[in-house]
């Protein structure tokens, strides 16, 4: 063998055995990690092995905001029910990703889906995203959430919408190439690596007598990629605050038609598929009412309302007093009351009738 | 439209493709069109100005190779230099001289009022103004012959690789180069794509996965980061601005590889230097030797007495400080900046009661210690660069000296700048600004790793939100 093919051999093969390595570390990787076993293909895998009797939805805050155990928990005790109950909650997947997932549920487990209720987050008296088909419908950060389980007519759609170039190329970029653990992975690998690295560095610096200073914002809860440090914190903090700006208040519009709204959608779809739905309110603070009480937010909370009765949702509202400390980034329940606030949600779901008759055999 | 874009690599493909197939001078038409396309992505209302500043550029140079009168060549200089430093004053200086004026009638009691002006700063108007002067400076110093076609010369202006954020070009070096035809060889061709993809790779991976960390720390009213925080905050800072605009400069050098078009060196490895002087030299050369020549120079260069020297130095610096952005922290940078190459000028050439034998080369200790302090003085000019305020910069430098502790909520600041200053310096030490790695020792055996390692890195961390270009807005 001559030296140039040598050569290319070695360039060619160095590379391929690299990028097949690589592959078979992330698909590992991502199959213990918290983004595939805590989302939908993890209920799924679930559902394949018993009933689920509660699925929540929303954003970051009934991720941390809600302690299965003691839901499920408190269920038992108000009902004598053994129920089992998956948090779904998850800072910045949006409707799409969360439509999208509800709907691959159905179609894999389709008698299961029957039985387990499905509950959306609101706040306010508001879904948390309002996003329509007509929208750039996914988080840049988060694209892969809604790349997992679309389907081409979906992706069809996508290109349809007026949106930015980029955007759409890496979707379709990310929707092609989506069965390589090394594009749909990439990002729980990204963050399995900052964890543990920051985790070593930690560990290294306490060594040598670092610490960390006590602030409040460690009564955070841990868990789920949210931020306790008080620079994230104040980021945080800042969001809400910028918010309620007069300037702020004064640009907002009207949500789209409820008709419109993919999470609305997804309630009608859950329903069609003979499966109870509801809305389950999440505490915030006084910043995020501020935001909420204009004219334009009050005319949406009543649409809204007026959707959901006539179709007969159920919406649960939790009778928990709080103030502005249990909040720490004004955005996230403070770690001590989220074991209260599961509680009393589970007592106004068992206590709601509207809910009952929806979970009627 | 951004290089580390989708559009840009649709855009490329188009060009690119239509480049390989088109004869000499259809290339250039079509460069031409595509760069007017690249600039107006932005705000196609500035590509009148672009146009504006390239026919003033352009009749002036004629004017020059025609004219022998001493002082009409002057005149047309002039008018040259009055409508592309008027552009740039309005675009850029207008608003913040106008607020300054403001602030310091106040001070004086006499309440002028806030002043607002909405003006719209065109992206890249202090590269290619600088650009365009060069080739009527050059023209009037007679070290250039004038261009005889308008489309070679709006080319040399608009040229798309580096018309936002340079290298600025001298035209005795880009125009000859656009003015004949090209043969691409393999070895340009090579090097054009390593360099495209090395630069990206700094920029998107290493620069843009830094920078939402160093900026948390530099956020207006920030009181909670530690005196550690804000020196890491510095040093990766120092990386940040590095990649990102080293970045720029190296995609910008192998898209022009790829059309046989050989665009200037920007930088030299910079961190290694061992004193401000050397720094120059390293860092941002296309502007640094353009200050050199056209500035520094006519004000008499260090062909005066020392004191007058001095002068030159600051001077220069304070501009080109100024030429980076309308705010006084960029002036204090240049102040610092100027202070530094003099104090340098003083210590190595002017002082008489100590001087180092010159044939005495440096020993370890001595290259050590001049590289640490002056990594370390390098790192102090960009936090004056990065902060919003002076009082920013007092309160950061406050919080390092009376503050200085390692916090463990912290540690998400500390880990990206190792973990991606690690991976930066790896391939930066051995590679050393090579435009060929092939050249590097291992290459043979080591570069399939070494290419594919980042092409995995480049796959898990490229960040999921694009970020402008840093030296966009200058």
């Amino acid at each position: 063998m001559g030296r140039r093919w040598k050569n290319l051999l070695w360039w060619i093969g160095v590379p391929s055995l690299l990028l097949a390595g690589c592959e078979i570390a992330f698909r590992v990787i991502e199959k213990h990690s918290y983004s595939r076993s805590a989302w939908y293909e993890g209920v799924s895998d679930r559902m394949s092995q018993g009933p689920v009797d509660f699925l929540f939805i929303g954003t970051s805050r009934t991720a941390v905001g809600l302690d299965t155990g003691a839901f499920e928990d408190e269920w038992r005790k108000q009902t004598g029910q053994d129920v089992v109950c998956v948090n779904l909650g998850r800072g910045f997947s949006g409707a799409a990703a969360h439509y999208f997932g509800l709907r691959e549920l159905i179609r894999r487990h389709p008698e299961s889906m029957r039985h387990c209720t499905v509950s959306i987050e609101m706040s306010t008296g508001l879904l948390p995203f309002h996003d329509t088909w007509k929208d750039d419908w996914y988080f840049p950060g988060n694209a892969q959430l809604v790349v997992d389980y679309m389907r081409w007519d979906d992706l069809v759609r996508f290109l349809g919408v007026e949106g930015a170039f980029d955007a759409q190329a890496g979707i379709v970029a990310r929707y092609l190439l989506r069965s390589s653990a090394l594009v749909a992975g990439r990002r729980t690998v990204q963050q399995t690596i900052e964890w543990r690295g920051q985790r070593a560095l930690r560990a290294i610096l306490a060594r040598v007598g670092a610490a960390a200073r006590t602030n409040a914002h460690s009564t955070l809860p841990a868990s789920r990629q949210l931020r306790q440090d008080a620079g994230g914190v104040k980021l945080q903090r800042d969001l809400i605050v910028d918010n309620t700006s007069a300037e702020a208040l004064a640009a907002q519009t009207p949500r789209p038609p409820c008709d419109e709204q993919i999470l609305c959608q997804a309630s009608l779809m859950l329903r069609g598929n003979g499966g109870p739905v509801a809305f389950h309110e999440v505490l915030v603070p006084s910043y995020v009412w501020r935001v909420n009480d204009t004219e334009v937010r009050r005319n949406d909370r009543r649409e809204f309302t007026a959707w959901s009765d006539s179709l007969g949702l159920p919406i649960i509202s939790v009778p928990m007093a709080v103030n502005d400390d249990d909040f720490p980034d004004l955005s996230h329940l403070r770690r001590e009351r989220v074991g209260e606030y599961s509680r009393s949600l589970a007592r106004a779901m068992v206590a709601s009738d509207r809910l009952a008759s929806e979970r009627k055999p | 439209m951004l290089f580390n874009t989708w559009t840009f690599l649709a855009f490329a493909v188009v060009v690119f493709g239509l480049y390989y197939v088109l004869p000499f001078r259809w290339q250039n038409r079509m460069l031409l069109v595509a760069s007017y396309v690249f600039y107006g992505a932005w705000d196609w209302r500035f590509l009148s100005l672009i146009l504006f500043s390239t026919l003033v550029d352009f009749l002036v140079g004629r004017r020059l190779g025609q004219e022998a009168d001493a002082g009409r060549r002057r005149q047309w200089l002039v008018l040259s230099c009055v409508t592309n430093l008027g552009l740039l004053g309005v675009f850029k200086y207008l608003g913040f001289f106008a607020q300054s004026f403001a602030d310091l009638a106040h001070l004086f009691g006499w309440n002028v009022g806030p002043v607002t002006l909405h003006i719209v700063l065109p992206v890249g108007i202090s590269f290619y103004t600088f650009q365009t002067m060069s080739y009527t400076i050059d023209v009037y110093r007679r070290k250039l012959e004038p261009v005889e076609s308008f489309q070679d010369f709006a080319l040399f202006v608009a040229y798309f690789p580096q018309l936002v954020a340079g290298p600025i070009e001298r035209a005795s070096h880009l125009l000859p180069q656009l003015m004949q035809p090209r043969r691409i060889r393999r070895d340009q061709f090579f090097e054009g794509s390593w360099l495209i993809a090395w630069g990206l790779f700094k920029k998107a991976v290493v620069a843009d996965n830094i920078a939402p960390r160093i900026d948390e720390v530099f956020l207006p009213g920030n009181d909670w980061a530690t005196g550690g925080a804000c020196l890491v905050a510095i040093y990766g800072f120092a990386i940040q601005i590095y990649c990102d605009f080293s970045g720029y400069s190296d995609v910008a050098r192998g898209l022009g590889k790829l059309m046989g078009i050989d665009i200037m060196r920007n930088f030299q490895i910079p961190y290694i230097a061992t004193n401000p002087s050397e720094f120059w030299r390293r860092w941002h050369i296309s502007l640094s030797t353009w200050l050199r020549d056209y500035l520094y120079v006519p004000l008499g260069g260090n062909r005066g007495s020392k004191l007058q020297t001095y002068r030159n130095l600051l001077v220069t610096m304070i501009l080109g400080g100024l030429w980076h952005g309308a705010a006084w922290t960029f002036v204090l940078w240049g102040v610092y900046q100027g202070v530094l190459l003099i104090g340098h000028r003083w210590f190595v050439l002017d002082r008489k009661w100590f001087r180092r034998p010159e044939s005495r080369p440096l020993s370890m200790i001595e290259r050590f210690s001049s590289w640490f302090l002056m990594f370390h003085l390098v790192c102090l000019g960009w936090l004056i660069f990065r902060a919003k305020s002076v009082e920013q910069i007092g309160n950061i430098l406050r919080r390092i000296v009376s503050d200085f502790r390692i916090d463990l909520d912290e540690v998400h600041i500390l880990w990206p700048v190792l973990f991606f200053g690690g991976i930066l310096l790896a391939y930066d030490a051995w590679l050393r600004n090579a435009d060929d790695p092939r050249t590097r020792p291992g290459w043979k055996l080591l570069g399939p790793i070494a290419v594919t390692v980042l092409a995995i890195l480049a796959l898990v961390f490229w960040p999921p939100h694009i970020q402008q270009f840093i030296y966009f807005q200058f």
